[in-house]
């Protein structure tokens, strides 16, 4: 029996190429044609008060082979500058940590959180994905990524089948993905719990090669600064997500998925520390992290979208758990009005919530027993965050588009019962981080 | 936080139950889904980075796709 | 771990032995569909312009019947368009195609023929009562209906790498000699 894939179309088989799990979503209403290359380009300024700022580019070039058969590419570049807690609490008097490197290092002003500014990285990444007809109402996507930093690769291919059924108004999707992520720290792998050496020299600000931190010439100064520690650590991470798609009636699409991700290897980050105090809470050591080598999440996402006359509603709810104990709660908004035929306006609102991990602690207590695993990660924390934004985008004559949209998003990490002794109880463990984002796109 | 979810997904399975039979539209019915806007991944460059940004900085990851962020920012 | 890595590749081995499954399948020449009688299966009424003089299809008795359901923002119907131009140029005298529209604005579909013009007939049926009587199941749907009124032959959506096949089977049922 002939009867063939209807009306699919490049927004629904992207949806498979973002690995978005994702089937009936009709036409594109755009001109897009066969055999023309459709590009949607962003470039993304995120900044955080007296932390991290980050300046993202990305290409996305999209081509509809004939029927359906469609390619998509995707370039992202990112640079990042700036400071990042490490998880080390402050204090009322000045401290000094060293580097990651070994070389040199940093003080932090009493009551300041401790903050490393080392930070400067570059990411580039690439995606390929090929998505096509498998049937009359299948379709299949395969598609590869690699991404490289100073100190990290990722490589990850994935795989995923969308089946249509009852008119295509229900779509049953499978996707598999698998990551092998390598991590080569900066000054090598340290121990878990392992002590920090203090710098020798104290003074201000001290670096001898501050500057050459995070450079490409810089291995061969790491392997000197930590001779006795281990090198390139990895991580495999397997994905799977199943989805279900539903058309409800003219106006709304329902999507809910189920996602379980298993992580396997190396999920410490090498930077961060955690710091022993005494029951004046006076910091007598700095530990590196330790987390668990192994982390399963699950995780179910609801999106409804709804078409108004002039405009879109979309609402997302995702309810997200793991064996780190860690369970999180999203929920996400967006509301087009479409101002004239051409052009609208879209605000955007987002509610996050997360538990704190078993093994995350602000601090060891230096006479109780040492833990197998302990961060003090804030982003392992409790938290609160929430996010609002506004986006302007136009349509212009010669089919193109752009759009602009400016976001504001807030963390506020939270005290998940400790004690906090002595000079502790008048420091800020857990300040809130302030993020401010500007966006441009450009679509032609 | 924990009775929400759990109202929404007796909610959301109550939803699919009643309304299995009459879910859908007729093949021609499709023009207001067929719009750009409406894809369930429209603006799937501002998707995909909100996911690196929040990858980076929160516990959770995944949901709408994959969860892996393929950055060593976490 | 392992068993998770060669889970995901068994995984891999039958996406790709499953698609070659299915584009065999694909390939296959599109079947004769049940016939359905011309008349009880519709008599519709030519409602708008667009230069036809056909009130009923049974008038076009003796030809070979194209009929195509279409929608501007289906994104196949717009490769369809340029080839049903060509087979209606290429088969004026034996051939006539009815692109039946099932925008809810008309409005819509006069601004996609406004950039993708045919040469053929156009008929609007915004309530889609007649997409309803021809069991359309997907955008675009076509039927082919042979000189004594059966539908011999449906296909639905349009590609490109099929356009042979669809103009063959056409071309089969213009030379068919009407055994009525």
């Amino acid at each position: 029996m002939q009867l063939d894939n209807s009306s699919t179309n490049i927004a629904a088989s992207l949806a498979l190429a973002t690995c978005t799990l994702l089937g009936s979503t009709p036409a594109l209403a755009n001109e897009s044609v066969d055999n023309e290359w459709r590009f949607d380009t962003a470039i993304l300024y995120y900044g955080e008060t007296d932390r991290v700022s980050l300046v993202e580019g990305v290409i996305s070039a999209t081509k509809d082979f004939g029927d359906d058969h469609i390619f998509n590419g995707k370039l992202t570049y990112d640079g990042l500058t700036g400071a990042s807690a490490t998880g080390a609490v402050p204090q009322d008097t000045v401290q000094t940590f060293s580097r990651p490197s070994g070389h040199g290092g940093y003080a932090v002003a009493a009551g300041e959180l401790p903050l490393d500014d080392t930070f400067r990285d570059s990411r580039v990444q690439l995606n390929a994905q090929w998505t096509q007809p498998l049937g009359d109402n299948l379709r299949g996507s395969a598609g590869v990524h690699a991404s490289k930093e100073y100190d990290y690769l990722s490589l990850g291919m994935n795989g995923s089948l969308a089946q249509d059924f009852d008119q295509k108004n229900t779509t049953l999707s499978l996707g598999l993905s698998y990551q092998f992520d390598q991590i080569d720290p900066v000054g090598g792998t340290p121990e878990r719990l392992g002590i920090m050496p203090i710098p020798t020299y104290i003074g201000d600000d001290y670096d001898d090669d501050h500057d050459d931190d995070y450079d490409d010439d810089h291995d061969d100064d790491h392997d000197n600064a930590y001779p006795d520690r281990n090198g390139t650590q990895n991580k495999d991470t397997v994905d799977v997500l199943l989805g279900l798609t539903q058309i409800i009636n003219r106006r709304t699409i329902m999507q809910l998925n189920y996602g379980v991700s298993v992580s396997d290897g190396y999920l410490n980050d090498p930077y961060k520390l955690v710091s022993v105090v005494n029951d004046l809470g006076q910091t007598q050591q700095t530990l590196f992290e330790s987390r668990p080598d192994q982390r399963t999440k699950h995780n179910v996402y609801w999106q409804t979208k709804y078409a108004m006359d002039s405009g879109v509603f979309d609402i997302s709810y995702r309810y997200a758990t793991d064996d780190w104990d860690i369970t999180s709660h999203t929920l996400e908004s967006r509301l087009r009005f479409n101002i004239t035929d051409n052009s609208y306006l879209q605000p955007h609102i987002r509610i996050y919530q997360q538990t704190a991990a078993e093994f995350y602690q602000p601090f060891i207590l230096d006479d109780s027993p040492l833990p197998t695993f302990a961060s003090a990660d804030y982003r392992l924390g409790e938290m609160d965050a929430y996010t609002v934004g506004l986006k302007y985008g136009q349509q212009l004559d010669n089919g193109d588009a752009w759009a602009v949209r400016m976001e504001y998003y807030q963390q506020n990490p939270k005290n998940a019962g400790f004690d906090e002794p002595g000079q502790l109880a008048d420091l800020d463990l857990y300040p809130s981080v302030k993020a401010m984002m500007v966006q441009f796109n450009y679509q032609f | 936080m924990k009775k929400i979810n759990k109202l929404l997904c007796i909610g959301l399975l109550a939803s699919q139950a009643i309304g299995c039979a009459s879910l859908g539209v007729q093949p021609w019915e499709r023009d207001l889904l067929a719009k750009e806007e409406m894809a369930l991944n429209a603006e799937g460059v501002d998707l995909g980075l909100d996911d690196h940004i929040y990858f980076s900085k929160e516990a959770t990851s995944g949901g709408r796709a994959f969860a892996g962020g393929g950055c060593g920012c976490n | 771990m392992y068993l998770l890595r060669s889970l995901f590749l068994s995984f891999l081995v039958c996406l790709f032995g499953f698609s070659f499954q299915q584009m065999a399948h694909a390939k296959t020449v599109d079947y004769p569909a049940p016939s359905i009688n011309f008349k009880s299966a519709f008599s519709f009424t030519n409602q708008t312009t667009q230069a036809t003089d056909i009130t009923q299809l049974s008038q076009l008795r003796g030809k070979v019947v194209y009929v195509d359901f279409w929608a501007s923002w289906c994104v196949p119907c717009r490769r369809s368009f340029p080839w049903m131009n060509q087979m209606q140029a290429k088969y004026a005298d034996d051939l006539v195609i009815l692109a039946i529209n099932l925008d809810q604005d008309p409005k819509l579909a006069e601004a996609f023929l406004a950039k993708l013009p045919a040469n053929f007939h156009i008929e609007y049926n915004p309530s889609g009562d007649i997409a309803k009587a021809y069991d359309v199941i997907g955008m675009p749907s076509s039927y082919v209906i042979d000189k004594t009124g059966q539908v011999r032959l449906t296909h639905v959506g349009f590609f490109k790498a099929k356009q042979t096949q669809y103009e063959q089977s056409i071309v089969a049922l213009i030379n068919e000699v009407p055994s009525l």
